[in-house]
């Protein structure tokens, strides 16, 4: 059942922020999608550790941003006017290089070396808004770029992407992986491009320069951890079946809109599993394009890892996060739904990072159910043409020849 | 290698009803009866021992044998892109349109040989010499093939594998005269199914073999070069091959001289006027016979990532499914060959066959059912219109204009064949495997109708094609009645 349309608010980059400098870093962008009992907002936030969230209100909260306690990292310094139902989202804390000394594709932490880096070591900025809106639907589009990491800038064509899109109707990306969207739903496109790790005397650097071997290592891939985030309250079950967030990996019939993947992956918290229309899901093709042509040939595998509950040293970097300023200090008192993972991108035999220097990954981030994929409508058209028209023919051919014949065969019978 | 066009000089005659299509038969026993007269060649010595008497059975069964593997090497290197796909599209650095091309050219330059194949041999050639350059387009196509992996230039492979498609449908025709030539009678259809079979065998092997040929050269070479190496000694069979071709030349020679034999002739007649007064059930059976074949090898070709990806399948188990159809076939085809000649009806059992690949292509469409299962299904589907659909041919078409026939069929069969490779491969890039399924179900759709209009129109007007053996013999009697009254 499709949602109805709502309307989507032009992305507005840190609201009431003044013309303080800080105010051109990426703290907040905000994006509304205004239905009729209620409103979806958009929350992306760079800062620390990079945060993207969805919070389901009345239809008629307001936003309120209190920028000293923002930019002082103090809890709940976002807030909504009344206050939100449900928040949901992705915060993540640290970007991983492993060695992938067997070359599994997953990062195994008891096999393969890593290097955690802080994401709050990258600062960012907004090189790209783009906004459409219609009667019907509409869609809003931001793209944030590394710029510098550890205070060091990173050359041009060095630098983490990731590009937010929000929508004001149903519909399904023009881009492959070509997931699908709802008017309660964002999609996240994320690329690691062309990130050398340079380990000098002084410090960490990032750098364009393909020559360098990345912390010695042979098998060298980027991991990223991700922490799923949402309001949820905890239910205490420990069994595998009965943890708040699950991972779902299914099959999927259709691949005519990612080429060659026929996999369909979902992580769901409990309300959303409840299908009584809240909670939130992650969806996404368990694909990662190693070029920008997303060439099935040219690809590896996002590897989530089993999602376990917020390890204790993750606590400081979450707190530098719009998360935090969203949910504040609940988070870490143990009445949250949260999960902690990892997607390492590799699968064996794609040659590692050092193959291409480019890794992509596209996940929707939603409210409510994840949308359930079927056949286009070209397919169930042809299948019908298919099996009619020879059934048609083959039944009226029958019956044609069924009556020739008995009309011949009474005057023979006559004849006698 | 295409299916049974090769076959088609004695019609894959398992249906012994029907009249031999080739003038050799006649031609060869005219020759015998000539030469009683003449003085018998005298075999002395080692000459005399049976393997090397022409006149005894040994000597056949060698013959025989060097028969078997004369088109072995062309089978089995007929398919060494399919079984080697996700290698070639890595180590080449091309997309899977550029991949499918290595299939295509094979098809193309048949669409005309199809036509000068038995010319060839009888005008051009002779069929030793006919048989021997075949045979060595062969194994230089491999070469070209194997070479063009080696330096990494793709269109080096592009021109190998035209090169390689010059000779091996010619091959096939050349194989089969030498078998009329040498088994004319009642052995020649048990012959015949023993080729198709070793035939078969060659090509499941291709599929069992190449892929641990592959991962054990790449132990010592990497990349393009591990490519190039594994076809070079894929390319071994080939020359195995040229070499039966060879030795096959002397032993016919050997036989030609004591037995007085004129040189083996493919008694293939061409004559493109011909096509013009063929009967609308010969076009059905044509179009029958390209919309089914285009969902059988184009998707063989593409089978091995299609199963890794959807069934996530480890390269080697998607190289053994897709050789199930072949192995599946070497043991169906003699079984349903039999059930043919025993029962008649064609058009049904053409419509059964092409029901069963429909449902699996279905099956392998809908649904996660284990690739296993449709797969064997396909290739007993497979047998049995081979069966059942070529013999059709011999049936309603006269006997001097078979040669057009078959060649005709050939041809249209191999244009279809280069097109639908072709657009398979822009339709996985483009749209997926989903939608390449649609494209096949939808041909097979087409060759459905186009069986249930050849059925519906035999009954309208009581054609032969659809009767069981013992109402074609009634209808034989009546004709020779009608022609000869006081028989």
């Amino acid at each position: 059942m499709a949602d109805p349309a709502r309307e989507l608010s032009k992305p507005d980059i840190n609201p009431d922020c003044g013309s303080e400098d800080f105010c051109r870093d990426p703290w907040l962008v905000h994006v509304s999608s205004s239905g009729q009992n209620d409103t979806i907002h958009h929350l992306w936030g760079l800062h620390g550790s990079p945060s993207f969230l969805l919070a389901k209100t009345p239809v008629a909260a307001k936003l309120d941003v209190n920028w000293s306690k923002l930019t002082a990292e103090e809890e709940l310094s976002v807030t909504f006017q009344p206050e939100p139902s449900h928040v949901f989202g992705l915060v993540f804390p640290h970007l991983i290089l492993y060695n992938d000394t067997n070359d599994k594709g997953q990062l195994n932490r008891s096999e393969d070396a890593t290097l955690n880096l802080n994401m709050s070591d990258f600062s960012w900025t907004i090189v790209d808004t783009e906004y459409a809106n219609h009667t019907n639907g509409g869609w809003a589009s931001v793209t944030f770029n590394t710029t510098a990491f550890r205070g060091t800038p990173l050359p041009n064509d060095t630098n983490l992407s990731i590009k937010m899109f929000g929508y004001g109707n149903d519909g399904r990306s023009w881009k492959i992986p070509k997931l699908m969207y709802t008017p309660t739903s964002a999609q996240m496109e994320l690329l690691l491009h062309r990130l050398v790790l340079n380990i000098t005397e002084e410090d960490l650097e990032m750098t364009s320069d393909d020559s360098i071997s990345m912390n010695g290592y042979v098998n060298p891939r980027w991991a990223l951890e991700m922490v799923v985030v949402s309001s949820e309250p905890v239910v205490h079950g420990q069994d595998e079946d009965e943890k708040d967030i699950q991972l779902h990996q299914s099959t999927s019939l259709d691949d005519e809109n990612s080429p060659g993947v026929f996999h369909l992956d979902e992580m769901t918290t409990r309300q959303s599993r409840d299908h009584k229309g809240s909670g939130g899901y992650l969806q996404w093709r368990p694909v990662s394009y190693l070029s920008d042509e997303k060439d099935i040939n040219d690809a590896t595998e996002p590897n989530l890892d089993t999602l376990a509950p917020l390890p204790k040293p993750l606590t400081l970097p979450l707190r530098a996060s719009l998360a935090y300023a969203v949910l504040g200090e609940k988070m870490f008192q143990g009445n949250l739904s949260l999960a902690s993972t990892t997607v390492s991108f590799g699968q064996p035999g794609d040659g590692f990072y050092t193959e291409s220097y480019f890794t992509s990954w596209t996940v929707a981030v939603g409210e409510g159910q994840a949308p359930v994929e079927g056949f286009s409508t070209m397919i169930i058209v042809v299948i019908s043409l298919g099996v009619g028209i020879p059934l048609i023919i083959f039944i009226v051919g029958g019956a044609f020849i069924g009556y020739r014949k008995c009309r011949r065969e009474p005057s023979l019978l006559g004849e006698d | 290698m295409v299916d049974t066009g090769s076959t088609h000089s004695s019609g894959m005659d398992e249906d012994i009803h029907s009249t031999p299509s080739i003038d050799i038969v006649n031609g060869v026993t005219e020759e015998e009866e000539g030469n009683e007269a003449e003085e018998e060649v005298i075999l002395t010595g080692c000459g005399a021992t049976a393997c090397c008497n022409p006149r005894k059975g040994p000597y056949r069964f060698i013959g025989l044998i060097f028969m078997c593997f004369l088109g072995f090497g062309s089978y089995f290197c007929y398919d060494t892109p399919g079984s080697l796909q996700d290698y070639i599209i890595e180590d080449m650095e091309v997309d899977t349109v550029q991949y499918v091309s290595l299939y295509s050219l094979y098809s193309w330059p048949n669409v005309i040989l199809s036509f000068v194949g038995g010319f060839l041999i009888d005008r051009v050639f002779g069929i030793r010499w006919g048989t021997i350059i075949f045979s060595t387009l062969v194994t230089a196509g491999q070469f070209v093939y194997a070479m063009g992996a080696l330096v990494n230039k793709f269109w080096l492979m592009q021109l190998g594998r035209f090169i390689f498609g010059m000779g091996g449908e010619s091959l096939a025709v050349a194989q089969n005269t030498y078998t009329v030539s040498w088994f004319k009678g009642k052995e020649l259809n048990t012959v015949f199914g023993l080729l198709l079979s070793v035939a078969r065998v060659g090509s499941g092997v291709n599929f069992l073999g190449m892929g641990p040929l592959y991962e054990w050269v790449n132990t010592f070479s990497d990349g393009y070069k591990t490519l190039g190496i594994a076809l070079l000694i894929a390319g071994v069979t080939c020359i195995f091959s040229l070499c039966c071709a060879i030795i096959l030349g002397l032993l016919d020679k050997r036989r030609s001289r004591v037995l007085h034999m004129k040189a083996a002739q493919s008694g293939e007649k061409v004559k493109l006027t011909d096509v013009l007064s063929f009967p609308l059930s010969f076009w059905l059976i044509s179009v029958i016979c390209v919309t089914y074949y285009v969902t059988i090898f184009p998707f063989i070709g593409l089978a091995k990532v299609f199963f890794m990806r959807k069934f996530d399948m480890s390269s080697s188990s998607a190289n053994t499914v897709s050789s199930i159809v072949y192995f599946i076939s070497t043991f169906a085809s003699p079984i349903m060959g039999n059930l043919v000649d025993r029962t008649g009806r064609n058009v049904m059992w053409v419509f059964c066959a092409v029901l069963l690949t429909l449902f699996c292509h279905g099956l392998l469409t809908f649904t996660f059912v284990n690739p296993y299962v449709p797969m064997s299904l396909m290739g007993v589907a497979y047998s049995l219109l081979a069966s059942s659909l070529w013999p059709m041919v011999s049936l309603i078409i006269p006997e001097h204009q078979l040669g057009s026939a078959y060649g005709m069929m050939q041809s249209v069969q191999n244009l279809g064949l280069a097109l639908i490779s072709m657009l398979g491969g822009l339709i996985v890039e483009t749209k997926g495997y989903l939608m390449l399924e649609m494209f096949y179900l939808v041909w097979l759709c087409v060759a459905l109708v186009s069986t249930v209009v050849i059925w519906l129109s035999e009954s309208a007007r009581e054609g032969v094609l659809n009767l069981s053996i013992s109402e074609r013999r009634r209808k034989d009697e009546e004709t020779e009645c009608l022609i000869d009254p006081q028989a």
